[in-house]
């Protein structure tokens, strides 16, 4: 009953005026972000970030949760139409939309895709709410050596599910790590990676490796790669048309899977949009009714990957407002944004802070909402401006970069902190290192360090501890069965694929 | 040739290997350090370095045993793709225009030389001259091919985000130095700002 009420108080506070006003410009950025050539969703939240530190905490958040609700289906368009995933979520979504949309049917192709995400986002949404209680009083039950372990299993999930290369995911995420020890200590105050160079006593803002890996990194890539505008032609003719309800009731299934994939896939930390919209079309093609048809254009081929992604958002939010362990790159950055009104996410601020909590649960329900309504309305300037010229695009770009580098501590010096992570960013992605692993690195590292020395001043330096008490040695045990699963899972999957080529 | 390809996929975990071993010795000279039964600010540090020392090892080991395809799909994303038969579309998907893409990281240098002349020059061009003359640079390096509406944007974007520092985000922004300090004070006066 309280969780109704509270409910209720934040469809309240979401729904005042200026926050509304946040929710809306949100979602019309998240939706523009997936579909402007040269920008991510996760690069569009961080460029958002700096605009966040004058606001208060609440339209902060509503700003970025709207952003990272309405970029997980603004991408979906451009799949559908033209099979341009604006964002990778979008991969899926297009071997069945975009041969629907090229047999004639592009708005009903748009229409399923906006009822998969409603669908799913609202399921999502529900589940969130009533789920995240529980979660924050275990949460709030744990010691420091059982919290250590669960922020390791978040970082060793991340490695996981961060690429093909255990090596290089372990790398970026251990440089993370490092990148957040530099300054002064926080047990000792002795001075540590600081070269006597007083910028660096003060240690390296997240926020700096963030925008500068994230934003300057992929500005460089797309230099690269020297990629060209897209020709939209004419967009008179784009419209969205809703399926009949007896269209709906036969894809039940579908969605019912999709949504519960979407919400179980978001909650693990690594496994975002992309990951749950890919693995419910695996599913589909693996238990759907129809799956035998997948990839012609049937409808169960946009709802099964479109309901995931969606749903995803709402699954993220619940280690990010329980425990403070931020599951994707976007929710990393939600996170900054609380932390950076000083606010450390987990299961105190969770039932202290309710107001916050709420208020970001509504923001999902309304932007999912939100999201449809301009989705459905807007379609046309939408895609529009997939034609615009990427370059201007990535001049921009750069400019906020800087821009939130010299925001956050008014200093030009700030510029060369950025700038050398932009550079960092750039060769990870020539070299194929995962970019995600650092920058959650970087956040949860200071987390990690100190409930790690609490421990070991708490129990006389015994690191046994950490595998002998039965909670945090559980997890632990979840630590290495998270890094050995890519290279157990990889061999089972193609040694099933030859079985199955030998059986044809 | 084969010696040069080895060195090629190597090379990013020797520098890595390098960057970790030099970083333990600098945790070495830490003031104070870890003891038994006490532990010091460096074992934390030293703790992920052998994290970083032991997996640009394990990478480099890798890199020299198999040449494996440069494939940074999650592994999550390749069992999904391939068990429902897209294996090679997910792979060109999700590549997207880059798949194409005939890779000149000319470009991309310059874009770095870029940003880091903006970095250099914006003590002494000031910020709006700075800021224009990037735009224009990376506009033009990212393939905008028309130099006067480039221009143009620069000038308008250069103008706008000096208005947001200004007067929304209340940043103190560089002067620059003689004539270029000259031109920003005088913006700052026409908006006011002292």
């Amino acid at each position: 009953m309280d969780t109704l009420v509270n409910l209720i108080h934040g469809f309240g506070t979401v729904l005042q005026p200026l926050n509304l006003l946040f929710l809306v410009v949100g979602l019309v950025l998240g939706l523009l972000v997936a579909v402007l050539p040269g920008l991510t969703l996760v690069m569009g939240v961080v460029l958002a970030l700096p605009f966040t530190y004058g606001m208060g905490i609440i339209p902060a958040v509503i700003l970025l949760t709207a952003m990272y609700v309405s970029g997980t289906y603004g991408g979906a368009f451009t799949s559908i139409l033209f099979r341009i995933p604006g964002e990778p979520i979008d991969v899926p979504l297009l071997w069945d939309g975009y041969p629907m949309a090229r047999a004639g049917e592009p708005a009903l192709a748009l229409g399923w895709t906006l009822f998969a995400a409603f669908s799913g986002g609202m399921f999502a949404a529900i589940a969130m709410v009533f789920l995240s209680g529980p979660v924050a009083v275990i949460a709030l039950s744990l010691s420091t050596p059982e919290y250590f372990a669960v922020i390791l299993l978040g970082l060793s999930s991340v490695v996981a599910l961060g690429g093909n290369s255990l090596p290089k995911a372990l790398i970026s995420l251990a440089l993370g790590l490092l990148f957040s020890s530099v300054g002064t200590d926080p047990t000792y105050g002795e001075p540590r990676f600081d070269f006597g160079i007083p910028m660096l006593g003060d240690g390296i803002e997240y926020l700096l490796v963030m925008v500068g890996a994230y934003g300057l990194g992929e500005v460089l890539t797309r230099m690269e790669q020297r990629s060209t505008s897209v020709n939209v032609g004419s967009v008179g003719e784009i419209r969205t048309k809703l399926p009949s309800l007896k269209a709906v009731a036969q894809t039940k299934m579908s969605l019912f899977r999709g949504s519960i994939v979407g919400f179980l896939v978001g909650v693990i930390p690594g496994a975002g949009a992309t990951i749950a919209s890919f693995v419910s079309y695996g599913l589909e093609s693996q238990y759907g009714k129809r799956r035998r048809d997948l990839g012609t254009g049937i409808p169960e081929g946009i709802v099964a990957p479109q309901s995931a992604a969606t749903a995803s958002v709402g699954g993220a939010m619940v280690p990010l407002l329980t425990m403070g362990i931020p599951g994707s790159g976007a929710t990393a950055i939600i996170m900054a944004a609380f932390m950076l009104q000083g606010i450390q996410p987990g299961p105190h601020v969770f039932f202290k802070s309710g107001d916050i909590v709420y208020a970001v649960f509504a923001s999902v329900f309304l932007g999912v909402i939100g999201m449809c309504l301009i989705g459905y309305f807007a379609i046309k300037l939408l895609v529009r401006v997939l034609a615009f010229p990427e370059a201007i695009t990535s001049a921009f770009v750069v400019m906020f970069c800087f821009m939130g580098a010299m925001a956050s501590r008014s200093t030009v010096g700030d510029l060369w902190v950025i700038v050398s992570f932009g550079i960092l960013g750039y060769l990870f992605e020539r070299f194929r290192f995962p970019i995600a692993p650092m920058v959650l690195g970087s956040i949860l590292g200071p987390l990690a360090e100190t409930s790690f020395m609490t421990t070991m001043i708490s129990f006389s330096n015994d690191w046994t501890v950490f595998f002998t008490r039965p909670v945090s040695g559980t997890l632990m045990a979840m630590v290495v069965l998270a890094l050995i699963y890519p290279t157990i899972s990889e061999r089972l999957s193609r040694r099933r694929q030859a079985r199955l080529e030998r059986a044809q | 040739m084969a010696i040069l390809d080895l060195v090629r996929r190597t090379a990013p975990f020797l520098m890595v290997f390098g960057f970790g071993v030099w970083l333990w010795t600098v945790a070495n000279d830490f003031a104070i350090s870890t003891t038994l039964g006490r532990a010091g600010p460096d074992l934390w540090p030293k703790i992920v370095l052998a994290l970083l020392i032991g997996a640009a090892l394990w990478g480099m080991a890798e890199a020299a045993l198999k040449a494996r395809p440069d494939d940074d799909t999650s592994i999550l994303i390749a069992n999904a793709s391939r068990s429902a038969g897209h294996e090679e579309d997910a792979r060109q998907d999700l590549a997207g225009d880059a798949a194409d893409a005939e890779k000149r990281p000319v470009f991309a240098i310059l874009g770095i030389a870029s940003m880091l002349g903006y970095v250099i020059a914006i003590p002494y061009l000031g910020f709006t001259v700075s800021t224009f003359l990037l735009l224009l640079a990376i506009m033009l390096f990212a393939g905008y091919a028309k130099l006067l509406r480039a221009s143009l944007i620069a000038a308008v974007g250069a103008f706008v985000f000096f208005v947001v520092f200004q007067r929304i985000v209340y940043v103190s922004l560089p002067l620059g130095a003689g004539p270029f300090k000259e031109f920003t004070l005088a913006l700052m006066a026409l908006f006011g700002v002292r």
